[in-house]
């Protein structure tokens, strides 16, 4: 059994809510960072991607060279 | 990278269903509504970037409080002004006039007991799914509930006899 210090304890932090136009807000900025994350992390990638192979097609010749 | 592709729809309907449940445990660690609601937002952007698969919405929803309590805690550590609580600013959350003082006692009790005592009575969490929330021992959370609940009785006895 809960004693009735405790309800009231409840009762007051069960009050707290978040206001409605924070939460639009806070929804908004989440839409607005979502994408721009996806199209970093895309970017990122490709760009990760060519530096590999533009290294590789640098450094396997002088490999090739230095074999000889 | 995003783990799951969310529709705009997807976060308004998660903001929507989570960010009052998310927002009282932070603020009941943080005692500040502009750091709860950073701290709402930062959960969030974890779980868009971060969370794993779950099991139900259950597990979801523990994930998410785990998730704030640590965001908020971190939050807690690094600030170095610890103001009183801005009663203007409650009267914004929800809380009336009549219940300030109140309000103002329950929130200046140390936040490892808000903490267990929110998620016991207010989320209605067993000792041992809060033990894992939380990080803690079974038994840990058993002397902090008992704590807890001391702190509070003498608190509203305080008020009580004025």
């Amino acid at each position: 059994m809960i004693d009735k210090n405790i309800e009231e304890y409840v009762r007051l932090v069960r009050n707290i809510t978040m206001p409605s136009a924070d939460r639009e807000h806070i929804a908004e900025i989440l839409i607005e960072k979502a994408p721009l994350r996806k199209e970093f992390s895309m970017n990122y990638v490709a760009a990760a991607s060519v530096a590999v192979l533009v290294a590789l097609s640098v450094c396997i010749p002088f490999v090739r060279r230095s074999k000889m | 990278m995003m783990k799951q592709d969310k529709t705009d729809q997807e976060i308004r309907e998660l903001v929507e269903v989570y960010s009052s449940l998310i927002f009282r445990i932070s603020y009941c660690i943080l005692c500040d509504r502009d750091d709860a609601e950073d701290a709402v937002q930062e959960t969030f952007l974890r779980y868009l970037t971060k969370a794993p698969e779950f099991n139900s919405e259950e597990h979801k929803k523990a994930w998410l409080i785990k998730v704030s309590a640590n965001i908020s805690k971190n939050m807690l550590r690094m600030r170095i002004r610890r103001g009183a609580i801005n009663l203007d600013e409650v009267k914004e959350i929800g809380i009336s006039d009549c219940d300030l003082d109140t309000f103002e006692l329950m929130m200046s009790l140390p936040q490892k007991y808000k903490l267990v005592l929110t998620l016991r009575y207010v989320e209605n969490y067993s000792s041992k799914e809060i033990a894992g929330i939380v990080g803690i021992s079974e038994e840990a959370v058993r002397k902090r509930l008992q704590k807890g609940r001391e702190l509070v009785k003498k608190e509203i006895e305080g008020i009580e006899s004025f």
